[in-house]
C-alpha cells in the first residue's frame, strides 16, 4: 500500500514558522493540486514532503514510515520530486541528465542497464525532446529545459511525483502538453501526482484533489468544485472575482475583477 | 554629524597618544622632553636628529599610508559596490609589487621611488580585475575571486623573478613584506603631495559617491555621469594605493578594517566616512607599528604589513562570516565549461599515455649529464633522475585529483589547494621545520608540511562549517588564512639569514633532489586514495546538481561531501609536502579534463590525473634545461605556463550563463 502523509507538520527556516502543526494526506493514485499566495509555503510543503528539508516538529510519513529514518536511495525509488527553478551546470547534456534520473538503480559500477535505458528513451519520448537528446541543457530555450527536467523525474520512474510549479516558462501550449501528460500517467499508469500550479483555471480542470494554503494552515480542500469558490478566491488571494463553468469541461473558472477597469468602464456594470 | 565628529576627535586623541608611544619605541631609549624638544627646539644632538631623520619619517609615513590605504579602500568598496574591496583584495596590491620587483630587476641601479611601475602595475591589476569580475554584473564575490586568483599570479610571478634574480631582487623583501622603516624625508616627501591630492578629489566626489550608492540606474536618471565617476573614483583609488605600496610595500587589510569599523559605527556620508576612515587607518597601521615593535627587540624587524594581516586576517573571517550569512548558501550546481566537440574517451586516455611516455623519455634522457661517461650516466639516471621524474608525474597526479574533487564538493571550480588556504599552511610548517627543528631533513620538513597542510585545512573547514561549506566563505576564509601564513612564513624568511634560498626553493615549489622515499609515500597515496575517489565520483556525479536534486536521486550529499572533502585534503597536504607549494595544477587540469571529456567525474578523474601528471612532469623538464647549469624550480615553470591560461579561464566563465 503506497501513501505519503504529514503529520502534525511545522515547517520552516531558522526562527520563522511558515507552515504551523498542519496534518495533510495525499490521496492516492489522484492529482493534487495546492495552490495559495506567492510565499505562503507552497514550496516548502512539497520540499519537506520530498525530505528536501527537515520539518521543525512532526514527521512525514511514506507508506507508514518516517521518511527521516529511511535510506535515501530507498526513497528515491519510490517518490520524485522537480524543484522549483532547478539550476544546473552548463556542459552536461539532455541525454545526461535525463539519466542521472535513473541514479538510483545503479550500483557502484555506475552502468546503465537496458531497463534504465529503456526508461530514459521513453521519459524523452513522453516530454517530446528525444530530438533534442544531444543538445547542451545550457542550448535550450526556459521552456525546453523545464521538459527536460520533467523528464529526469519520469526516468527515476516512482509512484509518486511531487512537482514545484511544472509549467512555468512553457508557453501555453507546452503547459497543456506537459499537463496532458501528468494527467495520462496518472489514469494509464496509477501515479500520485502533488503539484503546485499557479493557473487556478487549469489546477480546477486537471485536479482531482485541491489543497489551498493560507496563514500557515491548509484553508480548506476537496474537489475543485469545493475549493474554487468565490469567497476562497477573496479570502486567499484576496480578490474578487466571479466564478463560472468552463465552457469545455465544466469545472469551475475564474473570471477576476479588475479594480481599474471596474471603476472607469461602464460596459463592467453589466455583469 | 556630531557623532561624527566625536568618532574623528576621537581617533585623532588615540593616534597622538599612539604617535607618542611609537617614537619612544626603538634601541635608543628617549624622553617625552627629548621628543617635544627634537620637533621644536632642534639642537642638532644626536638625539634630535634620531628623532628627527629616522623616528618621525617612521611615524608619518605610517599616518599617510594608513590613511591613504584606508580612504583607497573606501573608494573600492563603495564604487565596486563590494564591501570586500581593498587594494590588497582586488591583487592591486600583488600586481603593484610584481610591477616594483620586475623594474628593480632590470634596473638595478635605480636608487629613486618606483612610483611609475609601481602606478602601473595597480593600473593593470584593477582593470584586469575589473574585466574579470564584470560578469553576471559587478557581482562582489566574483570580482573578489578573481582579485584572489589575480594576487596567485601575480605572486607566483614576483616569486619567479626573485628566484631567478636573487642578487637585483635581494633588498626589495623587507620592503615587499611592508615595512615602515625609514631613514630620510624622502619618503614622505614623496608621498604626502600625492595622498593630499588623493584625498581633496575624493572628498570633492563624495556627493556624487553618495548618490551612486543608490544604484546605476537611480544615479543616471538623477543626471550623474555613473560611468565618468565610477572610473575617477577608481582611479584616485589606484593612485592612492601606488604612491603608498612604492613606499612602504603591499600592506594588507588596512583598507578593509578601517571603513569597516567607520561603517559599524554608523558613519553614513561618503565625505564623513572618507575623513573617518583616514584617521581610524592611520591609527590602525601607527599602532600596528607600534606593537610589531614592541614584540621585537634589537634588530630584529617584524615587517608592518605581515602584522597587519595577522590582526587583518581575522577579521577578514569575521566579515566573511557576516556577509556569508546573508548570501544564503547556493543550491545551484556546479558551474562548469566543457567543449564543444568531446573526444572519445579511450582515444583521449591512450593519446595523454602517449604523451607522458614520450616526456618521461625525453626527461630521462636530458638533463645536461650527456658528457658524462655512460657508467656515471646510468647511475645519475637510475639514482637521481628517475626519481625526481616519477616524483614529478605522481605529485602532478595527486595535485590535479586533490583540486577536482574539492571543486565540486565546494561546488566552485576556482576552488583549488592553493586558493582554498592549504598551500600556505603546508608552506608554514615546511619553513617551521627548517628553521626551527635542528638538523631537519626531507623528511621531517616533509611530515611538518603536511601537518601544516592539515591544520590549515582544518581551521577553514570548522570555521566555515556554520555556513554549511558556503564555498563563498571557504575561499573568504582560505584567503585570510593563506594572508596570516604568508605574514608567519614572511617574518621567518626576513628575520633569518641561514637557509633562505632553501626555503624559497622549497616555497616555489622544487621536483629537485626528490628520491624514492617521495615516489613511494605519492604512490601509497595514490593507490589507497585514488580507487575511493574513483567510487565517490559515482556519487558527485550527482552532487554536481546541487543539493536538491542531488538528495531527491537519492545521493547522502554531506556524508559524500565531508568524504569527498577528506579526500581532497589528505591528497592536498601529501601532495604539496613532497613538492612545495605547486599551485595552478590543481586548476588547470580538471578544467582541461571537463574541456576535454565533458562533465562525467569517472572520465574526468582520470583525464585530470594524467594531465597533471603530465603538467609537473613537462615543467619539471623545461626547469631543468632551459637554464643548465641552473634550475627553475617546477612549480614556477606551472605558474609561467599556467597563470595566462588561468586568466583566460576566468575571463572566459565569466561569461557562462547559468
Ligand atoms: N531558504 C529559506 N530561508 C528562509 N526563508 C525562506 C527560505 N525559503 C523560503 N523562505 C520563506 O518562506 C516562505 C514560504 O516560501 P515558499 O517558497 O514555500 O513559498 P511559495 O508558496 O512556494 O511561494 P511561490 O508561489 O512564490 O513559489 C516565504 O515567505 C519565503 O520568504
Ligand atoms: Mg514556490
Amino acid at each position: 500500500m503506497k501513501n505519503i502523509r504529514g503529520s502534525k507538520l511545522t515547517l520552516g527556516y531558522e526562527n520563522t514558522v511558515i507552515i504551523d502543526g498542519v496534518s495533510i494526506e495525499f490521496p492516492m493514485n489522484k492529482i493534487t493540486i495546492l495552490i495559495g499566495a506567492n510565499g505562503c509555503g507552497k514550496s516548502t510543503m512539497v520540499r519537506s514532503f520530498a525530505r528536501l528539508l527537515k520539518p521543525m516538529e512532526g514527521q512525514v510519513l511514506l507508506n507508514g514510515r518516517n521518511i527521516s529514518t529511511m535510506v535515501n536511495k530507498d526513497i528515491s525509488k519510490e517518490l520524485a520530486i522537480l524543484p522549483q527553478n532547478p539550476i544546473v551546470a552548463g556542459g552536461i547534456t539532455v541525454k545526461e541528465l535525463v539519466e542521472m534520473g535513473r541514479f538510483p538503480y545503479q550500483n557502484w559500477q555506475n552502468k546503465l542497464k537496458a531497463e534504465d535505458k529503456e526508461m530514459v528513451e521513453k521519459a524523452l519520448k513522453d516530454t517530446n525532446m528525444l530530438e533534442f537528446k544531444d543538445r547542451r541543457l545550457d542550448s535550450l530555450s526556459g521552456g525546453q529545459k523545464q521538459r527536460v527536467w520533467i523528464a529526469m523525474v519520469l526516468a527515476q520512474g516512482t509512484d509518486i511525483i511531487l512537482l514545484d510549479e511544472p509549467t512555468t516558462f512553457l508557453d501555453v501550449t507546452y503547459q497543456i502538453e506537459i499537463l496532458d501528460l501528468i494527467y495520462k500517467l496518472n489514469r494509464e499508469e496509477g501515479k500520485t501526482i502533488v503539484m503546485v500550479l499557479h493557473d487556478l483555471n487549469l489546477s480546477s480542470r486537471y485536479a482531482d484533489h485541491m489543497i489551498a494554503l493560507k496563514d500557515k494552515r491548509v484553508y480548506r480542500q476537496g474537489t475543485p468544485d469545493q475549493v474554487v469558490t468565490k469567497d476562497l478566491i477573496k479570502d486567499v488571494f484576496g480578490m474578487d472575482c466571479e466564478i463560472i463553468k468552463d465552457p469545455l469541461y465544466k469545472t469551475p473558472m475564474l473570471v477576476p475583477y479588475s479594480q481599474a477597469i471596474w471603476s472607469s468602464s461602464p460596459a463592467s456594470q453589466a455583469i | 554629524m556630531l557623532m561624527n565628529k566625536r568618532i574623528v576627535v576621537l581617533g585623532l586623541v588615540i593616534l597622538a597618544v599612539l604617535s607618542l608611544i611609537h617614537i619612544k619605541q626603538g634601541s635608543v631609549d628617549l624622553s617625552v622632553r627629548t621628543i617635544v624638544g627634537a620637533i621644536f627646539k632642534y639642537d642638532q644632538s644626536v638625539e634630535h636628529d634620531l628623532i628627527r631623520d629616522l623616528r618621525l619619517p617612521r611615524l608619518v609615513i605610517g599616518i599617510i599610508a594608513g590613511g591613504s590605504l584606508a580612504i583607497s579602500g573606501v573608494l573600492f568598496q563603495s564604487l565596486m559596490r563590494n564591501p570586500l574591496a581593498s587594494a590588497s583584495t582586488l591583487g592591486v596590491s600583488a600586481g603593484s609589487y610584481f610591477s616594483v620587483v620586475l623594474f628593480s630587476v632590470f634596473f638595478s641601479g635605480f636608487r629613486g621611488i618606483p612610483f611609475f611601475p609601481a602606478l602601473v602595475g595597480a593600473l593593470i591589476a584593477a582593470i584586469v580585475v575589473l574585466i574579470l569580475g564584470r560578469g553576471r554584473g559587478a557581482d562582489p564575490v566574483r570580482m573578489t575571486l578573481a582579485g584572489v586568483a589575480l594576487s596567485l599570479v601575480f605572486s607566483s610571478m614576483t616569486s619567479a623573478l626573485q628566484l631567478l634574480f636573487e642578487h637585483e631582487s635581494k633588498g626589495l623583501f623587507l620592503w615587499g613584506a611592508g615595512s615602515l622603516v625609514q631613514n630620510s624625508w624622502r619618503g614622505v616627501k614623496f608621498a604626502l603631495p600625492l595622498v593630499l591630492v588623493c584625498l581633496a578629489f575624493s572628498l570633492i566626489i563624495s556627493r556624487k559617491i553618495d548618490i551612486m550608492q543608490l544604484g546605476d540606474d537611480t544615479a543616471s536618471s538623477l543626471g550623474l555621469n555613473v560611468v565618468l565617476y565610477r572610473y575617477i573614483g577608481i582611479g584616485i583609488g589606484i593612485l592612492a594605493t601606488s604612491s603608498v605600496v612604492a613606499v612602504v610595500g603591499p600592506i594588507a587589510f588596512v583598507g578593509i578594517v578601517a571603513p569597516h569599523i567607520v561603517k559599524r559605527l554608523g558613519v553614513k556620508k561618503t565625505r564623513e566616512i572618507l575623513v573617518s576612515s583616514f584617521v581610524l587607518g592611520a591609527v590602525v597601521l601607527v599602532g600596528a607599528d607600534a606593537l610589531a615593535r614592541a614584540f621585537t627587540s634589537g634588530s630584529y624587524e617584524l615587517p608592518v604589513g605581515a602584522f597587519t594581516a595577522i590582526i587583518g586576517g581575522p577579521w577578514l573571517i569575521y566579515l566573511a562570516f557576516k556577509t556569508g550569512k546573508n548570501m544564503g548558501n547556493s543550491s545551484y550546481g556546479l558551474l562548469v565549461q566543457t567543449g564543444k566537440k568531446r573526444l572519445a574517451y579511450k582515444a583521449l586516455v591512450i593519446g595523454l599515455c602517449l604523451v607522458i611516455l614520450l616526456v618521461f623519455v625525453l626527461s630521462l634522457g636530458n638533463g645536461g649529464s650527456s658528457f658524462l661517461r655512460s657508467a656515471t650516466r646510468d647511475f645519475v639516471i637510475a639514482r637521481i633522475r628517475l626519481p625526481r621524474i616519477v616524483t614529478a608525474l605522481l605529485a602532478g597526479i595527486v595535485l590535479a585529483i586533490s583540486g577536482f574533487l574539492l571543486q565540486t564538493v565546494l561546488n566552485n571550480t576556482l576552488a583549488d589547494p592553493s586558493t582554498l588556504g592549504v598551500t600556505p599552511g603546508a608552506a608554514l610548517g615546511a619553513l617551521v621545520a627548517i628553521y626551527f627543528l635542528k638538523g631537519s631533513t626531507s623528511l621531517t620538513i616533509s611530515i611538518s608540511a603536511f601537518i601544516g597542510a592539515l591544520a590549515a585545512a582544518a581551521v577553514i573547514f570548522i570555521i566555515s562549517k556554520r555556513s554549511k561549506y558556503n564555498p563563498i566563505m571557504l575561499i573568504l576564509v582560505g584567503m585570510a588564512v593563506t594572508a596570516i601564513c604568508d605574514a608567519a612564513v614572511n617574518i621567518i624568511v626576513i628575520n633569518t639569514t641561514v637557509g633562505k634560498s632553501a626555503s624559497l626553493v622549497w616555497l616555489a615549489g622544487s621536483t629537485y633532489g626528490r628520491n624514492w622515499t617521495n615516489v613511494m609515500t605519492l604512490l601509497v597515496a595514490i593507490l589507497t586514495l585514488g580507487p575511493i575517489a574513483w567510487l565517490l565520483c559515482r556519487n558527485l556525479d550527482a552532487v554536481m546538481l546541487g543539493q536538491d536534486i542531488a538528495t531527491a536521486i537519492g545521493t547522502n550529499v554531506q556524508r559524500i561531501r565531508l568524504l569527498s572533502s577528506l579526500v581532497g585534503i589528505l591528497l592536498a597536504a601529501i601532495g604539496v609536502a613532497t613538492v612545495g607549494t605547486v599551485g595552478f595544477i590543481g586548476l588547470l587540469a580538471p578544467h582541461m579534463a571537463r574541456f576535454l571529456t565533458g562533465i562525467k567525474h569517472r572520465k574526468n578523474l582520470v583525464v585530470t590525473g594524467l594531465l597533471g601528471g603530465l603538467l609537473l612532469m613537462t615543467a619539471d623538464l623545461i626547469g631543468r634545461v632551459v637554464i643548465y647549469p641552473s634550475e627553475i624550480p617546477s612549480g614556477l615553470v606551472v605558474s609561467i605556463i599556467g597563470a595566462p591560461y588561468f586568466l583566460w579561464l576566468l575571463y572566459s566563465t565569466s561569461k557562462l550563463k547559468r
